[in-house]
């Protein structure tokens, strides 16, 4: 994407508090029950919190919802005064799920550490969350509890300094 | 086999939630829930696919200026590539920066639309989604 696109995503954050920035909209059930989280600011980290994959994290933009790689995602924490040059924690899904992942990647292009989680990000309504895969039952995703994840820190260049 | 989710905070089977890409369970009793993000697989796939048109499709209007559209190209170049005597690429799933789809998604579209059309073309890797 050349320069020309810069800013185009300016304003898409739907709401922030320090150490947090979210990209959900505000009605989106998971951000109402992860922003009641505890662990805010954990360790210093500017917490993100967006739907994700694993090359991928979903935004909101000129209200529309669309999907962004780690390169736009790059270019759109770089024009947040909130986050500019602080480590980052991704509460979104999947998205540390391996060292070619969205986290990797945007550690990478940030030069910062981006901590993620390797599975899904399961919330609740007192804020309480774990790391884990899902199963289809029926055509329900429920929480597999055999398959725990967790939270991976990445570094630029993939080593740790 | 029926697996029931019994809520953790009272113990009454918990119902289901779908709303856009936030998926869990819900208890109809307490309130207690359960939420985490979920993407169609096609929505995740990346893998980047060529689409190629075979040989002998006809070249007619509709044809040329469908071609002509999903390529990218003018008409003349359309027409061309239609009646070249081969197998020609005329899409390839890239990524694009900032799209409402997925480029399996804009795959899938695609195929759609030349499968409409009645144009026999391939998908290379093999396509495992329905179009």
């Amino acid at each position: 994407m050349g320069s020309g696109n810069k800013g185009l995503y300016s304003g898409a954050y739907t709401g922030s508090v320090p150490g947090s920035v979210y990209y959900m909209k505000s009605s989106d059930v998971f951000r109402q029950y992860i922003q009641k989280r505890l662990d805010k600011d954990a360790n210093g980290f500017v917490d993100v919190i967006a739907h994700g994959t694993k090359s991928s994290i979903e935004i909101q933009s000129g209200g529309k919802t669309i999907v962004i790689n780690h390169r736009n995602a790059a270019r759109l924490f770089k024009d947040n005064p909130a986050m500019k040059g602080k480590s980052i924690r991704l509460l979104a899904c999947e998205t540390g799920n391996n060292h070619q992942a969205f986290a990797q990647n945007l550690a990478n292009k940030l030069n910062v550490v981006v901590e993620a989680p390797t599975k899904l990000v399961w919330a609740s309504p007192d804020g309480s969350y774990f790391v884990a895969g899902g199963k289809m039952i029926h055509g329900r995703l429920r929480p597999n509890m055999n398959d725990r994840g967790k939270f991976v820190k990445y570094y630029p260049g993939g080593k740790k300094k | 086999m029926s697996e029931m989710i019994l809520c953790e905070k009272c113990g009454e089977q918990m119902v289901s939630i779908n709303k856009e890409h936030t998926v869990g369970m819900l208890c109809p009793k307490c309130g207690w829930s359960l939420v985490t993000s979920y993407f169609d697989p096609i929505s995740t796939n990346d893998t980047d696919y060529v689409i190629a048109i075979k040989p002998d499709n006809p070249v007619i209007t509709g044809n040329i200026k469908l071609i002509a559209d999903i390529a990218n190209v003018n008409f003349l170049q359309a027409k061309k590539i239609l009646g070249s005597g081969k197998d020609e690429i005329i899409y390839r799933a890239g990524n694009e920066s900032a799209s409402t789809l997925h480029k399996a998604q804009r795959v899938q579209s695609v195929a759609k639309r030349l499968k409409e059309a009645g144009i026999v073309f391939t998908i290379t890797p093999k396509f495992p989604f329905e179009f």
